[in-house]
């Protein structure tokens, strides 16, 4: 108990005279205020120390029940099994919301403010940061974190999303200090999260090692004989925040299993002081983020430094990864919704009577996709953090995938389209377009590409369908050995196959009656995601892990799906309890639903007349010849041949 | 459509007709013993290129314009004189050169052949010259020359747009440019003349089987130990690499060869690194199981299937496992040695333990031998 | 209707032993052979009969067994994509029986020798000496071919057949080469003597070096001679009358040869639409093919 007293004391001493939740007259808050206290004498010290253990007396717990566990919702879209709770979208209660709205205004007008914006997250900035207790939003307030939930420490990220820092701030956020609050043991906690909450030190997180499977990464930790240290070997690449970072989080090979001809590998999470010996780090050269490769050689780790248990890094790095992915899309949320308010400023800037811009159609559909793109990104956020939040250990990877990739998506393309509407202005490199480009391009690629993660995304969503239907699946790849079950099924899929699918969810009745048109959709789209699903694996069998053309349709395919039924959700609710704006808001999710009809649509149709009947084999033939002479080897167009 | 069903109808009618050309020289064979009289016509020009001492390009046209020259008006004997140049061609060195053969064509007058009537056209006017340019047609395609286009009026004017060298010229204008580049490994152009670059080519052709083969040149005086000095180009990719080096110590290593690989009808010599087959792992996948698809989470990279047995790569042979594959300036014994000790400089200490067995053979033919144990082997021991 | 003058001209080339004046015939074809067939070397009619009644005990059986495949009625009804149709695999000295090997030598038209043998792997092996002198007899042009060539298809009692590879549009072999270019034939040969000569051809490059390549040739690809001279109307293989299969060594330079064959075969590929790959011009009516 003194021990833990003692913890909580010089965590909280440091902090004593801000006290984020307690202080009612926050506007009157000074940020120039210095965070840390230094020198203070013995008696004021024992005041301080008091009031501290008095807050820590009256923090609350805030009691949040959750739901039982219900079967992930876009796995089992595949099966056709639509849960309709989830038309009815997530909210929080009135209290959290309120004290969220006012922590997420706060934030975002201190991280617009200029001393917030730095070079590097440097160590004033991360003290500012943390008097907000913008550091470690889900630890617990016992810690003195904000005892975020998912959703709420979206909408945080999306607030310290202002910062032109973005990336550094969220890696520090998601990945290094999320760890250790999920993860690490009392004493790692003690050691270094609250020295990483009260922005002394700063994390970095080394996991990618180049465009490899997990199952080959190299690094490697083996446990010295006294099983005291263990001793770290290898490189890490494009590591965010490894220059100024304090403290690395590696997650290395422990372990690894050879049977036959397979290699597996065990990886365990283990924190490293980057003051550590045989730590070299050789920068790359980028811009607004700090990125660095990590070499290990013979770096000795203590063994109470694991983080979680030995060999259990997967599961950690598993579990992580899908708040991360999650949180992505609130980080592009705010980035395209930056890019959206600026664009509007300038376009109104250049308009004037003679040369009305903003009237144009040109700008008009760019800037309207724009919005219901950022409408759909948002809904399916929120959506996402809401499944996570309300339901015990509620499935949500790929929920989580789907919002990465189009968020992602979405702002690269927003970013595009304003260079594409803004025209010369953005060539001079101080454009504010740019950090904003940039960083939609490291949304893209850090550390998962798009591209890769729709892969992922559909082989997910076909493990759970082959799962359930592995029987079915299994006759119709077999036609002649089940001759009767092939005949039914002809005259039971008649209408599928005829593209007329019944349409017997009955999702209009779950959302407002104005969106019954577009609750249709959805339920057609549903049931052709299953028929394709099906088409899918009974063409490829197990082989369709290769077939990334396809696979990556498919994604498409459920990506829209998913995006529909937030969309949908979302303005349903907003109608029925009379928001502002609700009935653009419907006018919004219908208008999805109309274009992601036609996507749907075409990519089914592409799925179903097969790679030959599209240009995905002679992709391959032609990309196969462009290896094989090492060059773009058509002659060119002037080229005589006699 | 039409053009289609008329080739598939008409073929059918017309097959009797087919070799047009070879039937041509026995028409000729009858017109020479009718019509030749040899004792009368006494101009044979078959000495005029053997008289040339200095024989290249320039006195070749010079023979040509000799002959034109000579007689001016008539222009005895172009026929004989024509086959003896075709037949000289080889040895002034100017057998692909598509201006000799225009000259050769611009020989005959123009205007004199043209079919007057509908009999003379039907009837190969003038078969003496037409088989004549047939013939030296046919040596163009032999040798690879293709006509260009300024032939095609130079035919036309000689012979009308019946005449059978104009047909044939089609022929060749329609089929030659189609199987010029039908080979999926063209041969450098200009070709090399050097052995050396011959050599790097045809290694880079047999590696091409890879695209991750690198070819890498190396000297064999740079091994202090070598007697030859002389190049060696050897070809190896990142598979190999990691297939030398996970090579059982214990386990031999062949250098075989040579063996020959023809570019354009000229022998290269190369020899083969490569150890024991492996031997095939069994697996007992089930393709339509799709209830254990596994995918990983980390989209760090596109996944594939992941197969019980590894898929071997393409230099794990049934008979061999390729490690590398050089020609070398001499083809001896000792420049590949050289080779090896490069090989083991550039990163393969361990080659220095592996036993490397030189099973080097005079033939290249590897049938069924009762006595296969007899094969001049040697041991490498001086390591 | 066939003009005088092309009767006149049509000299079907054949080899006779004397010629005492220049032969005029017209499109007749004496016999399949186009004048190589050798009937001095054939038996007496006694030996023959002799022989072809011990045969017939066999061909009973063949017969036997294809009227039971009738009756059974089996076909192949999915063609799948990348599945290779195996037509001749070489293994056993069986599989060599198949094949028939002959070179300008055989038919005192040259020096060059072939043979078809197995290598020590167990791959068929056609291998031989490439010579391009010209016998000095007068009458030979040209000189230097080897060739292998399958046997004629054939039903019970030795009656001719066709292999129907209809369902196929691509012709698959696993060799490995010498960097030559061989050549390769299918004899579509019919019952009238007009389609006797009847030959698709196309080239086979090889890479050479120690590594097997897959060739995969489309049937589109091929084209139509007679002969060995490529005709003036061009149409694609028929595929449902393919007597035999061969690959000619025929290089313009001689010297050693080596191409190694695990198996021909014959492949379905959905992405390869093409039918026939050569384009055909209209001419004046007398131009082309004459």
């Amino acid at each position: 108990m003194l021990m833990k007293y003692s913890f909580i004391n010089q965590s909280l001493l440091k902090r004593a005279s801000i006290n984020f939740f307690n202080t009612p007259s926050l506007a009157s808050f000074s940020h120039d205020a210095v965070p840390a206290v230094k020198k203070e004498n013995n008696d004021e010290s024992y005041q301080k120390e008091l009031k501290v253990f008095q807050t820590f007396t009256n923090v609350t717990r805030k009691t949040r029940v959750k739901k039982p566990q219900k079967p992930p919702f876009v796995k089992n879209l595949l099966l056709s099994e639509f849960d309709k709770d989830i038309l009815s979208y997530p909210e929080l209660n009135k209290e959290d919301t309120k004290n969220l709205e006012e922590n997420a205004k706060l934030l975002k007008n201190v991280m617009k403010q200029s001393h917030m914006s730095s070079p590097s997250l440097s160590k004033s900035l991360r003290q500012n940061l943390s008097d907000y207790k913008a550091i470690g939003l889900q630890a617990p307030n016992l810690m003195d974190g904000l005892n975020c939930n998912v959703s709420e420490s979206c909408r945080i990220i999306e607030s310290l999303s202002e910062n032109d820092l973005r990336c550094s701030i969220f890696n520090n956020e998601q990945y290094g200090v999320q760890t250790l609050v999920k993860f690490a043991d009392d004493k790692l906690k003690t050691k270094y999260l609250t020295r990483l909450m009260n922005g002394e030190l700063l994390s970095a997180t080394c996991i990618s090692e180049g465009p490899c499977f997990v199952d080959t990464l190299k690094t490697n930790a083996k446990l010295s004989l006294d099983g005291k240290t263990w001793i770290l070997n290898g490189e890490k690449v494009f590591v965010v925040n490894a220059k100024s970072a304090d403290v690395l989080i590696v997650f290395a090979v422990s372990k690894v299993i050879t049977k036959d001809v397979h290699r597996d590998v065990k990886l365990t999470a283990f924190l490293v002081e980057k003051n550590s010996p045989g730590i070299s780090i050789n920068e790359i050269d980028t811009k607004g983020i700090e990125m660095a490769n990590v070499i290990f050689t013979d770096t000795p780790i203590p063994a109470e430094n694991v983080i979680g248990k030995v060999n259990e890094g997967q599961k950690l790095l598993e579990m992580l990864i899908t708040e991360q992915r999650l949180s992505v899309s609130a980080v592009c949320a705010t980035t395209t919704r930056t890019i959206l308010n600026n664009m509007i400023n300038e376009i109104s800037r250049n308009s004037n009577n003679v040369n009305r811009l903003h009237e144009t159609d040109n700008i008009r559909e760019n800037m309207g996709k724009m919005a219901i793109s950022l409408y759909a990104m948002e809904s399916a956020t929120y959506l996402t953090a809401g499944l996570l939040d309300d339901y015990t250990d509620q499935d949500v990877q790929v929920e989580a995938i789907i919002s990465k990739v189009f968020a992602s998506q979405v702002t690269t393309k927003s970013a595009l389209s304003a260079l594409d509407l803004l025209g010369l202005s953005t060539l001079s490199e101080s454009h504010w377009l740019h950090p904003l480009l940039r960083d939609a391009q490291r949304f893209k690629t850090l550390h998962e590409p798009d591209e890769g993660l729709k892969i992922v995304l559909a082989l997910l969503c076909l493990e759970h369908a082959g799962k359930q239907r592995n029987d079915v699946i299994n006759r119709l790849r077999n036609p002649f050995f089940h001759i009767n079950f092939n005949w039914r099924r002809m005259w039971t899929q008649r209408r599928n196959n005829a593209d007329n699918p019944k349409l017997d969810l009955e999702l209009p009745d779950h959302l407002h009656l104005s969106l019954e048109g577009s609750a249709q959709k959805l339920e057609y789209c549903v049931k052709r995601l299953e028929y394709i699903a099906e088409i899918m694996l009974v063409r490829y069998g197990v082989e369709v892990v290769n077939y990334h053309m396809e696979l990556k349709r498919l994604a498409d395919i459920i990506i829209d799906v998913y995006l529909m039924t937030a969309c949908l959700g979302r303005a349903s609710r907003s109608y029925c309890i009379g928001l502002q704006f609700a009935e653009t808001e419907m006018l919004m999710a219908a208008s999805f639903c109309k274009s992601a009809l036609t996507r749907v649509k075409y990519n089914v149709e592409q799925i179903n007349l097969g790679q030959y009947f599209t240009s995905d084999e002679d992709c391959r033939v032609i990309s196969k010849k462009l290896f094989q002479y090492k060059e773009y080897f058509p002659k060119h167009p002037l080229t005589r041949n006699f | 459509m039409f053009l289609r069903s008329l080739a598939k109808y008409g073929s059918f009618f017309c097959k009797s007709q087919y070799s047009i050309e070879r039937n041509f020289i026995r028409h000729v064979q009858v017109s020479q013993r009718k019509f030749n009289d040899k004792s009368e016509k006494a101009i044979v020009r078959k000495d005029s290129f053997d008289s040339v001492s200095d024989k290249n390009r320039q006195t070749y046209l010079d023979t040509i314009k000799m002959f034109i020259n000579q007689d001016h008006i008539y222009r005895r004997g172009h026929v004989e004189f024509i086959y003896s140049a075709l037949k000289n061609m080889e040895e002034f060195g100017v057998s692909k050169d598509l201006e000799v053969y225009k000259a050769l064509i611009d020989i005959l007058p123009k205007g004199k052949f043209l079919p007057q009537n509908m009999i003379q056209a039907e009837f190969m006017h003038y078969p003496k010259q037409q088989q004549c340019i047939i013939d030296l047609l046919e040596q163009m395609e032999e040798n690879g020359v293709m006509p260009d286009i300024e032939m095609e009026p130079q035919l036309l004017n000689i012979f009308g747009k019946r005449g059978y060298p104009l047909r044939r010229y089609w022929r060749m204008m329609y089929w030659m440019p189609k199987f010029k580049n039908l080979s999926p490994w063209p041969v450098p152009d200009p070709f090399p003349t050097d052995t050396f670059d011959l050599a790097k080519y045809a290694i880079e052709r047999i590696t091409s089987v890879d695209v991750n083969s690198v070819v890498t040149v190396y000297q064999s005086s740079d091994i202090p130990e070598s007697i030859d000095d002389t190049w060696i180009v050897s070809a190896q990719s990142k598979t190999q690499q990691t297939l030398l080096s996970e090579h059982e110590l214990d386990k031999p290593i062949y250098v075989e060869g040579p063996f020959t690989v023809w570019i354009r009808g000229n022998p290269i010599n190369y020899f083969v690194l490569r150890g024991e087959p492996k031997p095939l792992i069994e697996g007992d996948s089930d393709p339509d199981d799709v209830s254990k698809l596994r995918p990983s989470l980390f989209g760090l990279r596109p996944p594939v299937t992941k197969f019980l047995k590894v898929i071997p790569s393409v230099h794990e042979q049934e008979d061999a496992v390729i490690f590398s594959v050089c020609a070398t300036g001499t083809s001896s014994k000792d420049s590949l040695l050289s080779w090896i000790r490069h090989l083991e400089k550039d990163g393969y200490p361990n080659l220095g333990k592996i036993p490397v067995v030189f099973k080097l053979r005079s033939g290249t033919k590897e049938v069924i031998n009762p006595d296969e144990g007899k094969d001049p082997k040697d041991q490498l021991d001086d390591k | 209707m066939l003009n005088l003058q092309r009767s006149l001209t049509c000299l079907i080339c054949r080899r006779r032993s004397v010629h005492t004046s220049p032969v005029l015939t017209t499109f007749w074809e004496k016999d399949d052979k186009g004048g190589y067939r050798d009937w001095k070397k054939m038996p007496p009619l006694k030996d023959q009969l002799r022989e072809g009644l011990k045969d017939l005990k066999t061909e009973i059986g063949v017969w036997a067994q294809e009227m039971k495949e009738r009756f059974e009625g089996d076909p192949i009804l999915i063609f799948r994509p990348g599945e290779v149709d195996v037509q001749w695999r070489f293994g056993t000295t069986e599989s060599l029986n198949k094949w028939m090997a002959t070179s300008d030598a055989d038919n005192n038209e040259g020096f060059s020798t072939c043979s078809l043998t197995l290598t020590k792997e167990g791959k068929g092996l056609f291998s031989g000496t490439l010579d391009k002198r010209i016998p000095k007899d007068g009458k030979v042009k040209r000189s230097g071919y080897c060739s292998m060539k399958s046997l004629r298809v054939r039903k019970s009692f030795k009656r001719d057949s066709h292999l129907d590879w209809t369902p196929y549009n691509m012709l698959v072999m696993r060799v490995r080469g010498d960097g030559r270019s061989y050549l390769l034939n299918i004899h579509a040969k019919g019952y009238h003597d007009l389609t006797w000569n009847d030959m698709y051809h196309f080239v086979l490059f090889t890479r050479g070096g120690p590594y097997w390549q897959v060739a995969r040739i489309p049937f589109s690809k091929f084209y139509f001679g007679s002969k060995g001279r490529i005709q003036d109307r061009q149409v694609s293989v028929p595929l449902d009358r393919i007597a035999s299969f061969g690959i000619t060594a025929g290089e313009r330079w001689g010297g050693d040869f080596h191409l190694e064959i695990d198996y021909i075969g014959v492949e379905f590929d959905p992405n390869h639409r093409e039918e026939f790959a050569y384009e055909m011009y209209k001419t004046e009516s007398g131009i082309a093919s004459t």
